[in-house]
């Protein structure tokens, strides 16, 4: 009898230690979480019928915020509208080049032809050597040394910077993002494929599979689906917070054709705008709202085709 | 029926390879404005305006002396104005890289383990709860982070910023990885432990944390690399301590006013991109073999 209240004791002196150990440990993140997430975002939903007076003091505008916000977006030729219409468009090119050019190439990769090794060495460079330094490489490059090389090899005077000029820049970010965009991809891909079973493979070829997409189809992208969904969801979740390279190209004054809603954020608080705060959290409200369904959808939807491995 | 399998064979390598091709001379395109960058820093102004792509006739490192003593920066601080030279913001770097990476590493590996390995009440709603708020995009509240950071004294504050930025370690790329690899870890190295008397942290700190120290030196250089490049966060939230990438970054922005021009500020981009290009090169099997990422049933 003793003896069990001896172990009864033992046993609730160790449930008590390891729950001290565990929310020692949780506590601080928690603590963080709870200030800079979740009071941030309640913050935000106040703030979103909130207006702030000449005095500076917050005052209730019910749905003011929205209605401007609204008609902002359906504005023709307003700064929001482009906004929304960039930030789809540079998704959809997200979506439909980059990634399945992340996925052919990676593959090529996992299939180890001669010099893959060094390929996923360059592959890396721009994201971890300096994204910072290619970006403004790259529009040193369109700026100075493209054109002067039209200059003197083709004789063409004052040929345009693709970047500069708002004709060409939208088009020239979406290049650039392309171009850069599927690097770290390609290795995560790549190290996923790795993990697919060579008896898998060898099973599939025995029973006739013996086509580059046929394996690319059939067998490893099914496998793999559960890193691809990953991708998937967080381009789709940062449709409209992407800024993409805007402000790394031209800090808080990038030409209106460029505008993504991201960057639109993004400029109003380098700008230093606190008068447009409100109106932008009751956007912001608007937009997650609108979001946050669709991305759980997806995810849904996503879902069933991950395989139960 | 042969025939036209080895045709389709020949096809199918073609295509391999055609696409092969293609992958590298994108990785060829991505050397060409490094390789750019190192030439231009080379040059002499002229030189660069009469054949920007040319190797430079004779190497001037002057630009690399110029760019040291011209990228500055001034920062209003009150009534002050400040300026900071190169060492300065390089120093800002190296604190704000070690920091950031070292302290956003250590808690998500912290509270990886503690949800990978332990079973309490509120650990599965945590993990869910780190899925959720990582797929669900929460969009424009920037300006209310902003004035509560403001309020709370962390806007411009170094310290402040990074030691509060664990708000959401367990969520994202980096716990999923480090979730992942604890979970693949048997419990029988810790029941063995226990055994010998060990407690819970001796355990982790003792057992659990060596044997995860490749995948967090991994995330401990991916963070860094990425905190040295980071003019963002000192562009939105630490506009008085510049580092060296802001300083560039503004450098270049507006070099006529700092007296420079493009071959100072190649030079300057070289330098730096040295320090993260050593970093990479002595991590880069590391980095590319654990780089991975699963999905997010659940």
């Amino acid at each position: 009898m003793e003896m069990q209240t001896v172990q009864r004791k033992k046993l609730r002196q160790d449930v008590v230690k390891k729950n001290v150990f565990v929310w020692s440990i949780l506590f601080y993140p928690m603590l963080c979480f709870a200030v800079f997430y979740v009071y941030v975002n309640i913050n935000s939903f106040i703030m979103a019928f909130q207006k702030t007076d000449i005095y500076g003091n917050s005052v209730w505008f019910g749905f003011g915020n929205f209605k401007t916000f609204i008609k902002m977006i359906v504005e023709d030729g307003g700064i929001l509208r482009i906004s929304f219409k960039n930030s789809i468009v540079y998704y959809l090119f997200n979506l439909c080049l980059e990634i399945p050019l992340g996925l052919i190439f990676s593959y090529l990769l996992y299939k180890k032809l001669p010099g893959s090794s060094v390929i996923r060495g360059i592959a890396m460079l721009p994201q971890v050597i300096s994204a910072l330094v290619v970006t403004l490489l790259f529009k040193n490059f369109m700026d100075n040394a493209i054109p002067a090389v039209m200059e003197q090899i083709f004789h063409k005077d004052n040929f345009p910077s693709l970047l500069s000029n708002p004709k060409y820049s939208f088009g020239t970010i979406i290049f650039y993002s392309i171009w850069t965009g599927f690097s770290s991809s390609l290795i995560v891909y790549s190290n996923a494929m790795n993990g697919v079973d060579p008896d898998v493979m060898h099973s599939a070829h025995i029973d006739g599979v013996d086509s580059m997409w046929q394996e690319l189809f059939y067998i490893i992208l099914p496998l793999i689906f559960g890193t691809i969904q990953t991708y998937l969801l967080t381009g789709f979740t940062s449709i409209l917070m992407n800024a993409g390279p805007l402000a790394a190209f031209f800090e808080a004054y990038a030409p209106e054709e460029t505008y993504m809603v991201g960057y639109y954020y993004l400029s109003r608080i380098l700008r230093g705008n606190e008068h447009e705060y409100n109106m932008l959290a009751a956007g912001g409200l608007l937009m997650t709202l609108v979001a946050a369904p669709c991305t759980w959808g997806l995810k849904k939807l996503l879902d069933k085709f991950v395989p139960e491995v | 029926m042969e025939k036209s399998r080895k045709v389709r064979r020949i096809v199918n390598k073609a295509t391999m390879y055609f696409l092969y091709a293609l992958l590298i001379v994108q990785c060829i395109s991505t050397l060409i404005p490094l390789v750019w960058m190192v030439f231009t820093a080379g040059k002499g102004y002229v030189e660069y305006y009469d054949n920007p792509f040319l190797w430079p006739k004779k190497w001037r490192f002057e630009n690399f002396e110029l760019a040291f003593k011209n990228i500055k920066l001034q920062v209003r601080e009150g009534k002050k104005v400040l300026e900071y030279g190169v060492l300065d913001m390089a120093g800002t770097s190296v604190i704000y890289a070690f920091l950031s990476s070292g302290w956003g590493t250590m808690w998500t590996a912290l509270v990886a383990y503690v949800l990978a390995k332990y079973k309490f009440k509120g650990g599965e709603f945590i993990y869910m709860l780190g899925i959720i708020i990582w797929i669900t995009p929460i969009i424009g509240s920037t300006p209310s982070a902003m004035l509560v950071k403001k309020a709370l004294g962390i806007y411009d504050n170094l310290v402040l910023l990074v030691l509060t930025n664990v708000s959401t370690a367990f969520a994202g790329f980096n716990f999923l990885l480090l979730y992942g690899s604890f979970k693949r870890l048997p419990w029988s190295y810790a029941e063995a432990a226990f055994m010998d008397g060990a407690g819970h942290f001796t355990v982790l700190l003792k057992v659990f944390l060596p044997m995860m120290m490749p995948t967090c030196m991994v995330l401990f250089v991916l963070g860094f690399l990425g905190a040295w490049n980071d003019y963002g966060t000192f562009l939105v939230w630490l506009p008085s301590s510049p580092n060296l990438a802001y300083g560039v970054y503004k450098f270049q922005l507006d070099m006529k006013s700092f007296g420079g021009n493009i071959c100072q500020v190649m030079a300057g981009f070289a330098m730096i991109s040295v320090p993260t290009a050593v970093l990479y090169l002595c991590s880069q099997k590391l980095i590319v073999d654990k780089f991975q990422v699963g999905g997010l049933k659940g």
